[in-house]
């Protein structure tokens, strides 16, 4: 009995404990979620009433260009960014997992640009990239190369955005060194008196143990890239030509710009459900290829 | 055909009518400032600007002023130096129907703004209170206009002329460039600053920005038309047009001409000496004479005339808006008119030349404040000229910002050699869905 009362004041108590952030959800995310959802059943501008119309924001969509180019350019870079941002982060980790001295400086200096807002980022990557005035140009002049147009060339300006965020590199290196050291010494002692070499010790021993975490960043890095907004609003607008015209700015630009905000909404949902069917599909893959059991 | 300055006014007469005209109107005690009673009025206000800081000190001294007459009113002066931030931040609360009482209004803003029903028609406010239109500039009352009622009280009135860096000229032993020149003219003497191979320079001759409100007018003086005369259609893909975009293209290329828009912020290279010529507004002379100094010495020249033969300045302002929302008509509408007076206007504008005031009657104070020494007698005076002479009056129509947001994603791919027919017509094509978005009730 005694027992039972405890367990339900217990019970209570819990509910009580979460309920602010239960409230918070309801109101500033399931709430809007919600009401996007049925916004994106009709035509209305904020101002005039709202009007029903079915699906028709949504098979608008299929014929808007714009809205495949925002698209076409968001899978481009999220594929190549999250690609070169896994690779290069988990490489800059395994040399900085070395015991080598002056290595926290170096993991402090590599973490630096992850700490800059990305306004900031953007502004100064902005004069970088500048054709005729730009450090970068300068330094490719040393081995022959042409000025390249980067933000105001169509092909260069999003190769330049995913050179500039693979600068910000950092918040990637610092979670793989955090499983790096995860892995116990003793595994790789193991391998060594076995006559296991370095590239084998990394095939069997670090990348097996490392997949929960890589599989960590695939899927964080995936739901932020399929919405990056600020680099590319402060440096481009979506230019020049709409070579990048991410799917944000594109909906940003129907919000704010054009007061469409039925068919925002539908723009809103369609990435929702973009973002959920991919985030699904890695997380199935993951069931094979994410090692669990070592961890 | 769109008109220009109906009276053919000359700078003489207009300085003189000008003049009258504040006179007449301040001795007829018509404006608020010539009462100097207090008035116990009450109430509080919240007033969203987009203005730099120097501004911004302005309003505040507008504020004490209004103070000293209105001492029960309260005024809560809110900036956003960033324009994107404040439109995003006036879009949410229009939609919201929280918009601030009294706000910033851009020419192009006006129409969408009032067709959104978000700000106050003024008309039946100024016959009650026997104010005209007469002290304002026609142009700019056609665009602060929708469905013939006068939606906001002007603020300034921008053209864009050519600023030269005088000394880079008398260091090539380059004549000059003068008020009557041609594009062509212009162009020429621009090449004469080319240094090295195109994309490999540090020295250009002109600089064009790519406002899409700026370039109607350059479009215009080559022959070519934006919107129809309706303002509910673009029509801007037209040979005219192309051949005018065609030209800056090539001048581009051939290392004469450069474009901003997307050069790094903050770097000005008409400060720093890459640019002999610019294309720049009327807001930028102050800034152009704090920043300058003494480094070289630089003026103004006019607008260079087209194909046409034209020089066709379009031109644009600032106003501001009574919010539909507000709680307070009466008191926003004496702030209002209070800041947009003689005096306030000559405080805003007039006294430092942040632009061309939006009162005629204020273009005395500032003929008289350009011509003091601290301008050394530079042709700032080419600004309410132009806007006499060469202005367009034309409007603005409500899909101005989706016009805008088009041209903006086309116009650098152009510059940087993109064909020009095909980026116009995706212009005109993206413009008017837009149109018809708007259209498609009637």
């Amino acid at each position: 009995m005694l027992n039972s009362e405890l367990l339900r004041r217990e019970a209570v108590q819990g509910y009580l404990f979460i309920l602010p952030w239960f409230i918070g959800f309801v109101v500033f995310t399931a709430g809007p979620l919600t009401a996007a959802l049925g916004f994106s059943f009709t035509d209305w501008n904020g101002v005039s009433p709202m009007e029903w119309i079915g699906f028709e924001n949504y098979i608008q969509l299929s014929r808007d260009g714009r809205f495949w180019q925002s698209l076409k350019v968001t899978l481009i870079f999220t594929v190549f960014y999250l690609t070169f941002n896994l690779i290069i982060g988990f490489a800059l980790a395994l040399v900085m997992n070395q015991p080598v001295r002056g290595m926290r400086l170096f993991r402090t200096i590599y973490y630096l640009p992850a700490v800059l807002s990305g306004v900031a980022v953007a502004v100064l990557w902005s004069f970088l990239f500048h054709r005729e005035f730009g450090a970068l140009n300068w330094l490719l002049g040393f081995i022959g190369i042409k000025r390249i147009g980067w933000i105001v060339s169509e092909s260069w300006a999003l190769p330049s955005i995913i050179i500039m965020e693979l600068w910000r590199v950092g918040s990637t290196i610092i979670i793989f060194l955090a499983g790096l050291q995860g892995i116990p010494p003793e595994l790789y002692e193991a391998a060594e008196v076995d006559g296991a070499n370095r590239r084998w010790r990394l095939w069997s021993i670090t990348i097996p143990l490392m997949s929960p975490t890589i599989f960590f960043v695939l899927i964080v890095g995936f739901i932020n890239t399929m919405q990056v907004f600020t680099q590319a609003y402060i440096m481009t607008r979506g230019g020049p030509n709409y070579a990048t015209y991410f799917y944000s700015i594109n909906l940003y630009h129907t919000t704010f710009r054009e007061l469409r905000l039925g068919y925002a909404s539908a723009q809103a949902g369609v990435l929702f459900v973009i973002i959920f069917i991919i985030t699904l599909c890695i997380l199935w893959v993951s069931r094979y290829r994410v090692n669990y059991e070592l961890v | 055909m769109y008109r220009r300055n109906p009276a053919g006014l000359s700078r003489r007469d207009f300085l003189k009518s000008a003049g009258a005209m504040a006179g007449g109107i301040a001795a007829s005690g018509a404006l608020p400032f010539a009462s100097l009673a207090q008035s116990d009025m009450s109430g509080a206000l919240q007033w969203n600007t987009n203005h730099n800081t120097l501004s911004v000190n302005d309003f505040k001294i507008v504020i004490e002023n209004f103070n000293e007459e209105y001492p029960n009113i309260d005024i809560n002066l809110i900036n956003s130096g960033d324009a994107s931030l404040y439109y995003t931040q006036i879009n949410t609360a229009g939609v919201g129907g929280t918009l601030p009482d009294l706000f910033y209004v851009r020419s192009f803003d006006a129409a969408p703004f009032g067709a959104r029903g978000w700000i106050t028609p003024l008309n039946d406010l100024m016959e009650r209170d026997g104010m005209d239109l007469s002290d304002f500039w026609p142009a700019q009352v056609a665009q602060n206009s929708y469905e013939g009622q006068l939606m906001t009280l002007p603020y300034d009135f921008s053209n864009v002329a050519i600023y030269y860096n005088k000394t880079m000229f008398d260091e090539l032993g380059v004549p000059y460039p003068t008020n009557d020149m041609t594009w062509d003219d212009c162009f020429e003497i621009a090449s004469a600053f080319k240094d090295g191979e195109p994309g490999d320079q540090t020295r250009w001759g002109l600089e064009v920005w790519s406002w899409a409100w700026m370039m109607m007018g350059l479009l215009h003086a080559g022959g070519g038309a934006t919107f129809d005369e309706d303002n509910r259609s673009c029509v801007v893909n037209n040979p005219e047009n192309v051949a005018t975009l065609q030209r800056i293209q090539d001048e581009i290329a051939a290392g004469n001409a450069v474009h901003r828009g997307m050069t790094p912020a903050g770097l000005d290279p008409f400060l720093t000496g890459n640019i002999a010529m610019e294309v720049q507004g009327s807001w930028s002379a102050f800034y152009m004479l704090e920043g300058i100094g003494d480094s070289f010495e630089w003026d103004i020249v006019k607008l260079p005339r087209g194909s046409t033969g034209l020089t066709s300045v379009s031109a644009a302002g600032g106003a501001w808006g009574i919010a539909t929302n507000t709680e307070d008509l009466d008191v926003a509408w004496e702030f209002c008119k209070y800041i947009t007076n003689t005096e306030s206007t000559n405080i805003l504008i007039s006294n430092n030349l942040r632009s061309v005031p939006g009162r005629l009657s204020s273009v005395p104070r500032w003929e008289e404040v350009a011509g003091t020494d601290i301008w050394k007698g530079r042709y700032v005076h080419v600004f309410p000229e132009q806007m006499l002479n060469d202005a367009i009056n034309w409007s603005y129509p409500v899909f101005m910002g989706e016009y805008d947001a088009a041209w903006n994603a086309r116009i650098i791919g152009v510059f940087e050699g993109n064909d020009p027919a095909e980026a116009l017509a995706q212009i005109e094509d993206e413009a008017n869905a837009a149109a018809a978005r708007y259209f498609e009730d009637e």
